[in-house]
């Protein structure tokens, strides 16, 4: 009886699984459609002052990652950045939101000056 | 619109995530790392390479790949400019549209794009911005390494011959390109390339869809993209989806304001300083680079030693490649490898056999057809393009 029971388990799971692998396999094979996922990834920010706002707004347009990858940059370098991220990117961040996102990269990720 | 931030909690599971999916390609990697530092991923379709971003994602080649001539699909690196980037193409719905001041508008399909009669090369493929994280003073932007190129054979239809099948009308004065990406929002400038008209008829300017004989990788432009060979790669357009043929210059903004040089002999000026009037980025600089042995590498002394690297310029082969072992105060003639052609890297190779036990200087320069070498000093422009210069390696002999 038991042992009924464990290989009624077991083919019942070579099926499922066996359905899963044909399901993918037929989706990869399907002729002429290729597919990838991207990985998932996410990146914290450094603490400071506004750090939920710069994360926020920023991720609209990109992966965190751009901010830490830059050399370090001063006040006016990182306002020039978040400029250029509205103005010439089209981000939609409004002003007063700029100010205090450029406030914390130039904190965070300033060369202090 | 909402603001978002992830909990501590939510970044350990994501880079849970992250580390699973690195695992299986037994790299080390370590995503808890703070802060940010150069660090392996695995994405679809590509061996570990060098995260430099992840969304959209910028991922450099490490430089052991370089010991070949042709870089596998599967390590050449990426790099893309606004989110929204194709991650599924259905070939039987994909569509190269033709249009704009033509005869007709072509609407071909991947099977149509294949009757064209297929061109196959071997070119060097590099970012703008190769070399930009070595700038004095710095500049904002990737920030890349020496890993943002690679040599692929590629195969695809001459443009010239898709642009005759569409028919050029009277008074066409460039062609741009789109592709499959956009940008997160429509205020976002989507990424269009242009070509000024005779150039875009060249004979060698090709839309291919096979690297190394394979299809394209996702990443790298799949279905189709250019292919300006000499030319960087942001001409390259990838996961073309769209070609104009334009009555008046194409001004989208990645043609302007970005992807500009200062309007000088070197495209470059006094560090620090601002260009009075710039020109859009055109062809690769002559450069080379050592790859064996490796920065930092210790040597044996009287150990025989093959120092070896490549070498390419914007499509017109390499003439020759020196190289030094003592910084730069005497030079010897590196012998060449194969020559896969005008727009292909070539290796280099310099026996050497260090003699005493210290630290040396290795060095190479190459120049190309037309005589255009390297700088010794790095030249500098605000947006980090062009780096080219005779990069000293250091390694010691025991």
């Amino acid at each position: 009886m038991k042992k009924t029971l464990v290989l009624t388990i077991i083919l019942v799971l070579s099926l499922l699984i066996g359905a899963g692998l044909s399901r993918t396999l037929l989706a990869q094979q399907k002729d002429g459609v290729k597919s990838i996922e991207l990985p998932a990834m996410v990146f914290d920010l450094a603490d400071g002052p506004n750090r939920d706002k710069a994360a926020g707004f920023c991720a609209i347009c990109h992966g965190a990652e751009y901010i830490p990858m830059q050399p370090k940059m001063s006040k006016a370098q990182w306002t020039a950045t978040v400029t250029k991220m509205v103005k010439a990117f089209g981000a939609p961040i409004p002003q007063e939101d700029a100010d205090k996102i450029s406030e914390y990269l130039g904190g965070a990720y300033g060369t202090g000056k | 619109m909402g603001v978002h931030h992830f909990t501590r909690r939510e970044f350990l599971k994501a880079a849970g995530t992250v580390t699973a999916v690195t695992a299986l390609g037994g790299m080390p990697f370590d995503a808890l790392a703070a802060p940010y530092e150069r660090r392996l991923v695995k994405f679809p379709e590509k061996t570990n390479l060098i995260l430099l971003t992840s969304r959209p994602p910028q991922l450099e080649t490490p430089l052991s790949y370089f010991k070949e001539q042709i870089t596998p699909n599967d390590a050449v690196f990426v790099r893309w400019h606004i989110s929204e980037i194709p991650t599924s193409v259905d070939l039987a719905e994909w569509r190269l549209k033709v249009g704009g001041n033509t005869e007709k508008e072509l609407q071909l399909s991947f099977g149509d794009l294949a009757k064209f009669e297929k061109v196959s090369y071997t070119a060097v493929i590099q970012c703008a911005g190769n070399g930009r994280s070595f700038f004095d003073p710095r500049v904002p932007g990737g920030q890349w390494k020496n890993g943002a190129m690679a040599n692929v054979t590629w195969g695809g239809a001459r443009l010239k011959d898709v642009l005759n099948a569409a028919g050029l009308k009277a008074g066409s004065v460039d062609v741009s390109f789109n592709g499959l990406d956009r940008g997160p929002l429509p205020s976002v400038p989507d990424f269009v390339k242009s070509l000024a008209m005779d150039h875009a008829l060249e004979e060698d300017i090709i839309i291919a869809y096979e690297m190394n004989g394979k299809p394209l990788t996702m990443l790298n432009g799949f279905p189709a993209r250019l292919i300006v060979p000499g030319l960087y790669a942001t001409y390259w357009v990838k996961s073309l989806s769209d070609i104009s043929v334009n009555t008046k210059a194409f001004e989208g903004f990645w043609m302007n304001p970005a992807y500009r040089i200062p309007d000088t002999e070197c495209g470059c000026i006094p560090p620090g300083s601002k260009p009075s009037r710039t020109i859009p980025i055109h062809r690769m600089s002559t450069r080379s680079l050592i790859i064996t042995p490796t920065e930092g590498e210790t040597l044996k002394t009287n150990k025989p030693v093959n120092i070896t690297g490549v070498a390419f310029s914007g499509g017109y082969g390499i003439k020759d490649v020196i190289a030094s072992t003592d910084g730069g105060r005497s030079w010897s003639q590196a012998g060449l490898g194969k020559d896969l052609g005008k727009y292909s890297w070539i290796q280099f190779t310099l026996p050497w056999k260090p003699a005493k036990a210290g630290t040396y200087t290795l060095m190479a320069k190459a120049t190309n057809s037309i005589g255009d070498s390297q700088p010794f000093e790095g030249l500098w422009n605000p947006a980090g393009y062009l780096w080219n210069k005779v990069e000293p390696l250091t390694v010691k002999v025991k």
